[in-house]
């Protein structure tokens, strides 16, 4: 990076802290810090929806995947239109109706207390967790690019998106990220139009799809049966749906979104704008992936993303082992790329035969140079512990800083950290008003007036930047960092999903029957979690459906023991909303 | 809450405000069969490299 990138991503970074706090300096009223004034229009609530889940991790992770895996990760999204349809009929009108702070309100008037701190308490749980690998993720990015040491960026980023989450509230977390999502596509069309504009001239699209086909990067959609598989079109369906059901309906990063709306109409065509919008948004960014695949078939990649094993290789030059892999991956590259160049010039003289012999030999090219690569990468991660295993998270940010001019670099780095402080400023922001609506206001000080609650809200707020820095400061995955966000959250959504069905759908269960249930069954899936045995995207199915037979078999149980005349039972003393 | 507490106006409508699709029926069945177009699209992709 040179001036001009450090200007761009200044420039983006603090100029959108700083107009947060500029946009809000007048907001001194609780409603306001929490929910906004009310006056968000849709397109603005549908902006402000697809900014809080389009993380940094998002942009910087998901080509990675498109590189290394194709596009079967699109898989994950196919559930997005049908929750955003189930949450818009039938949880939107209930939340507006009961003018709520936080989703976790609704599960009091529902149900009893201890149901709503459950809820709440399973949401601050994950999302806390999640919101550390939120920093995590665009401090990979700077460590990369400036050789910063990787705690002290956490810790830097995290503090300077504490300080302007804090000061702004819900407002300010709205219509800043109108601005970070225009900054967030601009770069990403930038890089993905120099990224085909560095493709070789003679290759044609045809030959790039047929390319990417050739080598299983096109594999959107799997129709496998087997439950071992984690992305098919039914994990991707029906635990998709679930899901994305558990994010969008209940997660309150996301409710406390679409809230800032005036009327329900405004929220429910937020949520339809990112039902129309989500999946061809993700197939974009999966796409230039794919592009990264195509491009780095005719230039020699780097034998590892990872910033750390190449930082490494370079300093053990007198390592014949290392040398020895480095040399054999270039050959091997060397023959791949020479064999797709045959192969285009087979393909464009309609020789069919020459066309399948290349082919062939580029394959093996292609498989001999992976094979070499994965016994690289065990031998580095075997030697330094500060190389990951999984470098998918890499592949993106080593374009961008090997290919791409200056001023892109500082475009696409400010598209990254847009893209963070829009998702953490509205994670620390719903921790924050969870955490004093649910706990603060309910339990500690029930009779505190707006000007406490907001300041309690404020510090709480501050409390939790602290403790997800702290997170992101311990964070050490195995897993490509997007997935291991989907993971956390998919361990606590069911049951937390479950909770919310039994509301809205069974009427005849009651409190103690659904809160025993949730219990026994966040038990479950802990228990599979750790057994390792079935895909993290049948979690929330699992957990909801779960939760919602324990809640009907128990509140059965306990109508018989009432009808029995058992008076030790407190079923009979709630109240039926 | 109860079922006795009266909807507010606007959660009655059906009506989106858009001018197309003008219900929330209309608009529903809008986003199923943009789901499907995708759907559709990804697997013939699918097919293309297999």
């Amino acid at each position: 990076m040179n001036w001009l990138d450090m200007v761009v991503l200044a420039s983006a970074i603090f100029g959108i802290a700083i107009y947060g706090m500029w946009y809000t300096r007048h907001r001194r009223d609780l409603q306001a810090y929490l929910r906004g004034r009310g006056q968000t229009p849709w397109y603005a609530i549908g902006l402000s929806v697809m900014a809080t889940q389009a993380s940094a991790i998002t942009f910087l992770s998901t080509p990675g995947q498109g590189y290394l895996g194709g596009l079967s990760f699109i898989q994950i999204y196919f559930g997005v239109p049908l929750a955003l349809i189930i949450i818009a009929i039938f949880f939107l009108p209930d939340f507006h109706k009961l003018n709520v702070y936080t989703a976790y309100e609704f599960l009091e008037k529902r149900f009893d207390l201890k149901t709503r701190l459950l809820g709440a308490a399973l949401f601050l749980l994950q999302r806390g967790l999640g919101a550390g690998l939120t920093i995590y993720a665009p401090a990979i990015v700077l460590t990369a690019v400036c050789g910063w040491p990787l705690h002290w960026t956490i810790i830097g980023s995290g503090l300077l998106v504490m300080l302007y989450t804090v000061k702004g509230g819900s407002d300010a977390v709205t219509v800043t990220q109108k601005y970070q999502l225009a900054i967030i596509f601009a770069g990403m069309l930038t890089a993905a139009c120099l990224l085909i504009g560095r493709l070789p001239d003679n290759l044609t699209l045809h030959d790039s799809i047929s390319l990417a086909g050739s080598f299983h990067k096109l594999n959107a959609v799997s129709f496998s049966t087997d439950p071992g598989e984690r992305y098919t079109i039914w994990s991707g369906i029906l635990g998709g749906t679930f899901l994305m059901l558990s994010y969008f309906g209940t997660d309150q990063s996301q409710v406390q979104r679409y809230l800032s709306g005036s009327n329900l109409r405004e929220s429910r065509l937020g949520l339809m704008f990112n039902a129309v919008c989500k999946i061809p948004m993700q197939l974009c960014i999966l796409s230039i992936g794919v592009l990264l695949f195509l491009f780095y078939q005719f230039q020699t990649p780097p034998m590892f993303f990872d910033a750390a094993a190449d930082k490494y290789l370079k300093s053990h030059q007198t390592d014949t082992t290392l040398t020895d892999y480095q040399s054999s991956f270039n050959q091997s590259r060397g023959q791949l790329t020479k064999a797709l160049g045959d192969w285009i010039e087979a393909r464009h003289a309609n020789n069919q035969v020459a066309e399948s012999k290349a082919l062939t030999l580029a394959k093996a090219a292609k498989d001999k140079s992976d094979a070499i690569r994965a016994e690289a990468i065990a031998d580095v991660t075997a030697k330094s512990d500060d190389v990951k295993a999984n470098d998918a998270d890499y592949v993106f940010i080593t374009f961008i800083l090997r290919e791409l001019p200056h001023g892109v670099i500082g475009l696409l780095m400010a598209a990254f950290f847009a893209a963070a402080l829009s998702s953490k400023a509205a994670e620390l922001n719903a921790l924050g008003t969870c955490t004093t609506i649910d706990f603060y206001r309910t339990i500690f000080k029930a009779g505190a007036t707006d000007e406490q609650t907001l300041l309690a809200t404020k510090l709480i707020t501050a409390a939790w930047g602290i403790v997800t820095i702290i997170f992101a400061l311990c964070a050490q995955l195995a897993e490509n960092l997007i997935q291991a966000v989907n993971i956390i959250g998919s361990v606590f959504y069911g049951v937390l999903l479950g909770l919310f069905v039994v509301g809205f759908f069974i009427k005849q269960v009651k409190g103690n029957a659904v809160f025993i249930a949730a219990l026994a069954a966040q038990s479950i899936i802990f228990a599979l979690f750790f057994s390792a045995t079935v895909s993290y995207l049948w979690f929330p199915l699992i957990g909801c459906t779960i939760c919602v037979i324990f809640s009907i078999v128990l509140q059965k149980y306990f109508d018989r023991k009432i009808d029995n005349g058992d008076t030790n039972q407190l079923a009979n003393k709630e109240t039926i909303s | 809450m109860t079922d006795k507490d009266p909807l507010p106006k606007e959660i009655g409508s059906d009506l989106t405000g858009l001018p197309w699709p003008k219900t929330w029926r209309g608009l529903y069945t809008f986003v199923i069969s943009n789901f499907v177009f995708w759907l559709a699209l990804l697997t013939a992709l699918t097919g293309l490299g297999s």
